[in-house]
Order: structure tokens, then C-alpha cells, then sequence
């Protein structure tokens, strides 16, 4: 009887993937998070539709579906991790992922990764309602680019997640602060508002929010104007710096947790 | 090589509650396992018995790298707890009792396909594993099945699966067999047993006497963090083997009663079972004609419906450990 060899970077992105597409399983079974992630992006986009449509501009429908969008993957982010996180309490699993050889990180990032891809579908149907009701033009001028920008969204807003289920994993209680920053995500990443209106010193946080990226990304890729490759690749850049803090914290969180026994506390 | 090696292992807890944001928890700490020592040879069936919150938990916890030692140290076939915990990991299986501890919305099959990928098992060997695993433990008719349906029992036998899915050397049974029911209980120890016989080490925690008397090679008697008696399950019996166990049933044990009987010079040590109808005495004495006067007497308004006598089970030998270790403690804080 033998160890299985140690799964090396490969083994880890398989899990990964795996893991991922098994946790989207289990929240695609969450019917009241699926409407919440399906209806809240469509608020949001039917009343700025119904604010700027009188002006009949492209640029300004396109930007009201890919921010609305991104509203509801940020939202399904944030939610889906932190009750994710507390689900794998609830279920007592978190013990059973830790005490396997591959990488706490490996757990958490699955959990990150589908509540993500979840976004997908808010993005989906803010498109959808602005292409059927306000004659919106439904393919995006630079299609390839679109669909780059969408995956590369997604996979940062997934690192986003993952370093806030840092928190979760070590504060029981920490489902509270998907609240707290719901909101100030959306203001800093320009999804409410542009990022010209906000104050000087609040930018140079937008510009280190992968998301603020992904939303000018997806916007000039539907619009066909702009640089959205440059943009593709600042938020695969932020996204990435994102999910390195991540993991150097979750060294920390990993030792503090064996440190305090709340792995296993619900 | 020791398979596990213990050696002067401590873990204290700091109340939570006392613990914010902001500030460092300041509530006293908690002694939960203090000063153990042990070791396990490789392929050995290991039991650790004590009371609740004796500490069992937390030492197979510290040894399967979920918690951290506050002092002293533990390996693994070698392999430092508290430093290597991925070397560790590779090499050991974990198997906490009770409900939890499953994806309750995955099947069966889906819950250990999720755990064999994070122990990076896959493609055919994966499939194979765990057709062997739910055949060993019973669930390949219900495979399929989400786990939200299956009975307790069930459960406990895909932990079981869960925990052997990397063919571990070393094997964690943290109370296994509690709720389940005798057949289940049964097959379980079996598989426990041929496990050992095919060279895995496993270390059992159990609060059933019976199990650990049918299976363990040794035991260790963890009482309030230590560990207060190691030795085969034959040579803690001879510990006991002067004494003579007095059982009487009663139907209105109060109380008084009890401290009474405690009080007599003759009874070594009590303890007793409360039902719904009746209560059971279990009387430790050197000698049974010296006790049984008083012991009858003391017990005379109580409604003594059955007086049997017997030779001392692995049970009594258990009970007089932890009595005398709680009493020896008792005395001390005096």
C-alpha cells in the first residue's frame, strides 16, 4: 500500500475543475439563489434601460446591460461564497476538504469558481431583456473579444471571491460582511455610477478592482470601440494579483484555524 | 518505525466568546489533551477510550493535521503533524462519527467522485475505487442516490468509504459506530479488523467497551487530557480482576441513594444507568459477601428488583480508571 503521488499544478486545476462543476451542481439546486441571481440583475437593468432608452445611443444600452450584468455576478459572487462557505460549516465538510493532500485552496476556489460562472447567467439575461425591449443590438460588435472578456471576467470576479471566503473560512461569522460589500464594489468598479463622478481619491481603487476592467472590457467589445484587449488584459492582471493575495492569505488563515479550532464550527 | 508517534502532546483552548475582531480572546485557557504520550506500531488496531471531553477527539484531530499542537510533538508514519501536514495528508484516511460531513444534495457516488479528486484520483482508478469502496460498505444499490435520504447508518458507511478512498496507511475512526444500528456496528468492526490485517494502522476512538475489547490490539484510557492507563484490553481487566462487580436494579433510586452507596467502605467504585423504568448499580467491591449486606440495606427503599454478581469486563476495569483518576485529581485540587 502506497501514498498516491502528491497531484502536482495539473492534478490541482483538475480538482479544481471538477470540484467547480460538482459546487454548480449543488447551487443550480438552490432554486431561491438561482431567481435571486436571475431577478436582481433584471431590476437593476429595467429601471436604467427605462432611464437612459429615451436616448436611443448604443453605447449607452450596451453599457446599462454589461453593467447590470456585472452587478448580478459580483452580487452571485459575494452570496454564493459566503453561503457556500457556510453551507460546507453547516454540512460539517470543510474537515473532510482540509484533511485532504491538495490545497485548502483548491477547496474554496471551487466553491469561488461556480458561484461565478453562476454571473454568467445575470450577464445573459440583462442582455437579453436590453436586445428584446429596447432594441439593443443583441451580438456584440467584437464577438471573440466579448467572449474573452466574459471569461476572464468571471475568473477574476471568482478571485475576488476567493479572497474574500479568506474571511469566511476564519470568521464563522463573516457571512455578514457580503452586506457590507455588495455595494461599494459596484460604486468603485464604476457599475453605478462612472468612475469619473467619484472622488479623486477613491480611483486608484477602482483601477485595482479587476471588475472595473472587466466592465470597460465588456463594454467597448460590444460597442467595437475602445481598446478592449488592453482592458481584457489589465483585469486578467488584477484578477491574478487578486488571487495571489488570496493565497498568501490563506497560508495565514490555513494555520490560524488549526491554531483555533473553528474549522469545524458551524 | 512507529506508525504514530505521540510524545507529550498538549492542546489548550481559549474561550471563544471572548475573542472579537478587535481584541485577543482573554478567556482562561482550557487544558483539552495534557502531556500524552503513546505510540502506535505500523498495522496495529489502537483504541483510545474516555469520557466525553476527555480529549480523544482532539488528539486524532491533531494527528490528522486539522489542529495544531500547542507544545509537544506528533509524526505520522514519520512525518511531522504540525510541519508536514500535505505528507501527512497523503498517507492517512478521516473518519469523524455522526450526520455530518456529506454533500447532502451529491449521491453517494458524486460525494466520494468530489473527495477522490481532491486526493488526486482519477480516471479509471477513481471509478474502480470507489465501485470496490461502495461495494465494501453496502451502498451500491443506492449509489445513485442523494445522500438527503439516507439513514444514519448509511452515512456513517460513506464516511467509511470516504476515509479509504486513498487506501490510507493510517486510519482515523473517531466514534465510528455511534447510531449505528448492531448489524451495522458489526460489519463495520469487521471491516476495521481485516483492515489491520492487511497492515493498515488504525487508531478508534469508541465509548463501546465491547468494540474496543473485540478489536483493539491495545487501548489507551484518556481521562480529563490524560492518559491515564495503556496496555492490552487482557492486562487492564487483570487490573480489576481482585474485584467483583455487584449489578442491582432498582426502581426508585434517589439521589441519597447513590451517595450512600458511594459511601460504603466496601464499594470501590459505581456506576449507574438511568431508564425510563428502572436504574441500574453497578458495584465495584473487593469482596461481594462484605458488601452485599450494605449494599442491600442502602438500596432497601429503593425497590431492588434484581441482585446479580460477575466477573469484571473490559467496562468495569474502564470505570475503576477513570474513578480512580477522577477521585486522585479530586484529591489533589484539595
Amino acid at each position: 500500500m502506497t501514498a498516491p503521488a502528491t497531484p502536482g499544478a495539473a492534478g490541482h486545476l483538475r480538482a479544481l475543475l471538477v470540484c467547480s462543476a460538482f459546487q454548480l451542481r449543488l447551487l443550480l439546486q438552490y432554486k431561491f439563489y438561482v431567481v435571486a441571481v436571475f431577478v436582481q440583475p433584471l431590476a437593476f437593468a429595467l429601471i436604467q434601460f427605462v432611464m437612459v432608452g429615451h436616448r436611443q445611443e448604443t453605447s449607452a444600452l450596451a453599457a446599462v446591460s454589461v453593467q447590470t450584468g456585472l452587478i448580478g455576478m459580483w452580487t452571485a459572487t459575494l452570496f454564493g461564497s459566503g453561503g457556500g462557505l457556510s453551507r460546507e460549516r453547516r454540512f460539517g465538510t470543510l474537515e473532510p476538504v482540509a484533511v485532504t493532500p491538495s490545497p485548502l485552496a483548491v477547496g474554496i476556489l471551487a466553491i469561488n469558481l461556480a458561484t461565478a460562472v453562476m454571473g454568467i447567467i445575470s450577464m445573459a439575461v440583462t442582455l437579453a431583456l436590453g436586445a428584446v425591449f429596447f432594441d439593443m443590438p443583441f451580438v456584440p460588435r467584437r464577438p471573440a473579444l466579448f467572449a474573452a472578456a466574459l471569461v476572464v471576467a468571471v475568473l477574476a470576479n471568482a478571485c475576488l471571491g476567493f479572497l474574500m471566503s479568506n474571511a469566511f473560512v476564519l470568521y464563522r461569522n463573516a457571512l455578514v460582511l457580503t452586506n457590507l460589500l455588495e455595494y461599494p464594489v459596484w460604486v468603485l468598479t464604476g457599475l453605478m455610477v462612472p468612475v469619473s463622478f467619484l472622488p479623486q481619491w477613491c480611483r486608484p481603487f477602482s483601477e485595482v478592482l479587476s471588475m472595473t476592467w472587466a466592465a470597460r472590457a465588456l463594454n467597448h467589445s460590444m460597442t467595437g470601440e475602445g481598446a478592449p484587449v488592453t482592458e481584457i488584459l489589465w483585469c486578467a492582471v488584477t484578477g491574478a494579483a487578486c488571487l495571489l493575495v488570496a493565497l498568501l492569505f490563506l497560508r495565514t488563515v490555513h494555520d490560524a484555524v488549526r491554531r483555533r479550532a473553528t474549522l469545524s464550527l458551524v | 518505525m512507529a506508525a504514530v508517534e505521540v510524545e507529550n502532546l498538549t492542546r489548550s483552548y481559549t474561550a471563544a466568546r471572548s475573542a472579537s475582531l478587535f481584541t485577543k480572546a482573554r478567556g482562561e485557557a482550557r487544558q483539552a489533551v495534557k502531556g500524552i504520550s503513546f505510540d502506535i506500531g505500523e498495522g496495529e488496531l489502537f483504541g483510545l477510550l474516555g469520557p466525553n471531553g476527555a480529549g480523544k477527539s482532539t488528539t486524532i484531530k491533531i494527528l490528522a493535521t486539522l489542529l495544531l499542537p500547542t507544545s509537544g510533538r506528533a509524526r505520522v508514519l514519520g512525518h511531522d503533524v504540525a510541519t508536514e501536514p500535505t505528507a501527512v495528508r497523503r498517507r492517512i484516511g478521516y473518519v469523524a462519527g455522526g450526520d455530518r460531513g456529506l454533500y447532502e444534495r451529491l449521491s453517494a457516488r458524486d460525494n466520494l467522485r468530489y473527495f477522490a479528486e481532491l486526493h488526486g484520483i482519477t480516471g479509471p482508478r477513481q471509478r474502480r475505487r470507489i465501485a470496490e469502496l461502495l461495494e465494501l460498505v453496502d451502498l451500491t444499490d443506492r449509489s445513485d442516490d442523494k445522500v438527503e435520504g439516507f439513514s444514519r447508518g448509511m452515512r456513517q458507511r460513506l464516511h467509511i468509504a470516504r476515509g479509504m478512498l486513498n487506501e490510507p496507511r493510517v486510519l482515523f475512526l473517531d466514534e465510528p459506530t455511534i447510531g449505528l444500528d448492531p448489524q451495522a456496528a458489526r460489519d463495520l468492526r469487521a471491516t476495521a479488523a481485516a483492515l489491520s490485517a492487511q497492515g493498515t494502522t488504525v487508531l478508534l476512538t469508541t465509548h463501546y467497551m465491547h468494540e474496543a475489547d473485540e478489536l483493539c490490539a491495545r487501548i489507551g484510557v484518556i481521562v480529563e487530557g490524560r492518559l491515564v492507563a495503556l496496555d492490552t484490553p487482557a492486562a487492564l481487566k487483570k487490573g480489576v480482576s481482585d474485584r467483583t462487580v455487584i449489578t442491582v436494579e432498582v426502581r426508585d433510586l434517589t439521589d441519597r441513594h447513590e451517595a450512600e452507596v458511594r459511601a460504603l467502605g466496601e464499594v470501590l467504585s459505581l456506576a449507574v444507568t438511568r431508564g425510563p423504568a428502572t436504574q441500574v448499580l453497578e458495584v465495584q467491591c473487593a469482596d461481594t459477601g462484605d458488601a452485599m449486606p450494605g449494599l442491600l440495606g442502602v438500596l432497601g427503599s429503593a425497590a431492588v428488583s434484581r441482585v446479580d454478581t460477575r466477573e469484571p469486563s473490559l467496562e468495569d476495569a474502564y470505570v475503576a480508571l477513570v474513578s480512580r483518576s477522577r477521585a486522585a485529581r479530586a484529591e489533589a485540587d484539595r
